[in-house]
């Protein structure tokens, strides 16, 4: 007889006790795999739904926001200023107080351009002078204009000649109006 | 207690397929390979290597369960299952060897443990097998459960390192390293003894 067959032999006298021992912690270790498979498993699913929800939010984002900059920035049909045309909006700084609307020079020339009934839209750069917070302006002054605009964004409204005319500023305003430049896509 | 439930369930179907061996019904031949089909042809693979001769040793296990019971009436069935099935694999890998020498993962095992136990004499009587099984069940008595584990999966199932460490969720090494502690402490325990294999 081998060693190896000898071997073989005295380990086919191991009691029944710890064999029954292995195969109860077999048993025990499947279980805990399978719950440990089963954690993963959710939590793989968890982060593809995350991930489905997270990839969503940014697709409706992205439309959102193309959507909105076709609507605020149109290309035909506005007016733009040229760079040569360009105001230097700090000149009227000093003149500008509550209450009361500035058309700086570039405007009023492109205005006068165009007849009073023309729907021609001018790109107009609307500055506040007192200070006040963009939001704030935007719901007190642009908002109820029902205007086309960008001005979140960039500060841009989108007025016809007659609408530039019939402008009213609110009391706690300083507001300038300057054409704006065209922005580069 | 899910796991509870789960080996509740297992022993409640281990004695009902035992039953239907008692009432000498031949479906708990078709139920024991059901359940542990599988595992019995693990055990002889491991033996074997050989997938005509592990079917063939799967079929005469099932053969010597359908003798056995009755009288027998185990306690635990699938360690009696699994002593029939291990017991008919070393005979074949013996009438094998005879023949010619076979790549098995149970002699990778057992030539390394041989290396460490190893010495000039070499006892070769069934008593002598019977002395050191006994001597080892004293030594795995010392051993804690995860150390019994790695021992009887090892060297009883021959299983390898890699099957033992997935089940255990540990490293190849680390298991490497655990088998390498008992070896020597086995060493140890039979010089303690006056054994030399």
């Amino acid at each position: 007889m081998s060693d190896n067959y000898l071997l073989m032999d005295a380990i086919s006298y191991v009691d029944d006790t710890y064999l029954k021992k292995y195969f109860d912690m077999k048993e025990m270790l499947a279980s805990k795999k399978k719950k440990r498979v089963g954690m993963i498993r959710r939590s793989a699913s968890i982060a593809a739904c995350l991930c489905l929800v997270v990839s969503m939010l940014f697709t409706a984002l992205y439309f959102r926001k193309h959507q909105q900059s076709s609507v605020v920035k149109p290309l035909k049909d506005t007016i733009w200023a040229s760079p040569e045309e360009d105001d230097n909006i700090e000149d009227y700084f000093e003149f500008s107080q509550t209450g009361t609307i500035i058309i700086t020079a570039s405007l009023e020339v492109a205005m006068e351009r165009v007849k009073d009934e023309d729907s021609t839209l001018f790109a107009v750069l609307l500055t506040e002078t007192g200070g006040k917070e963009t939001s704030y302006i935007y719901d007190s002054f642009v908002k109820k204009l029902n205007a086309k605009e960008d001005y979140m964004e960039t500060g841009i409204v989108f007025l016809t000649k007659n609408q530039i005319k019939s402008l009213e500023c609110p009391g706690d305003l300083a507001v300038i109006l300057s054409l704006a430049e065209k922005i580069d896509e | 207690m899910a796991t509870t439930n789960e080996t509740q369930k297992a022993i409640i179907a281990d004695e009902r397929i035992v039953e239907l061996y008692w009432a000498r019904d031949e479906k708990a031949i078709e139920l024991t390979d059901n359940k542990y089909g599988q595992f019995l042809y693990r055990i002889a693979y491991n033996i074997l290597h050989d997938r005509l001769d592990c079917e063939e040793c799967q079929n005469d296990t099932y053969h010597g369960i359908w003798n056995c019971i009755p009288p027998n009436r185990p306690d635990v069935f699938s360690v009696f299952i699994s002593k029939i099935m291990r017991n008919i694999a070393t005979m074949k890998y013996r009438e094998k060897t005879r023949k010619k020498k076979i790549p098995s993962e149970m002699m990778v095992c057992y030539e390394d443990l041989e290396d460490t136990l190893r010495s000039n004499t070499s006892p070769e009587t069934e008593y002598l097998a019977k002395e050191l099984g006994r001597h080892i069940n004293d030594y795995l008595g010392s051993l804690t459960d995860r150390q019994q584990y790695i021992f009887v999966g090892r060297f009883y199932m021959g299983d390898k390192l890699e099957v033992i460490a997935e089940e255990l969720n540990v490293n190849a090494s680390t298991v490497h390293r655990e088998i390498k502690k008992i070896k020597q402490g086995l060493k140890s325990h039979f010089e303690r003894n006056g054994i030399y294999v």
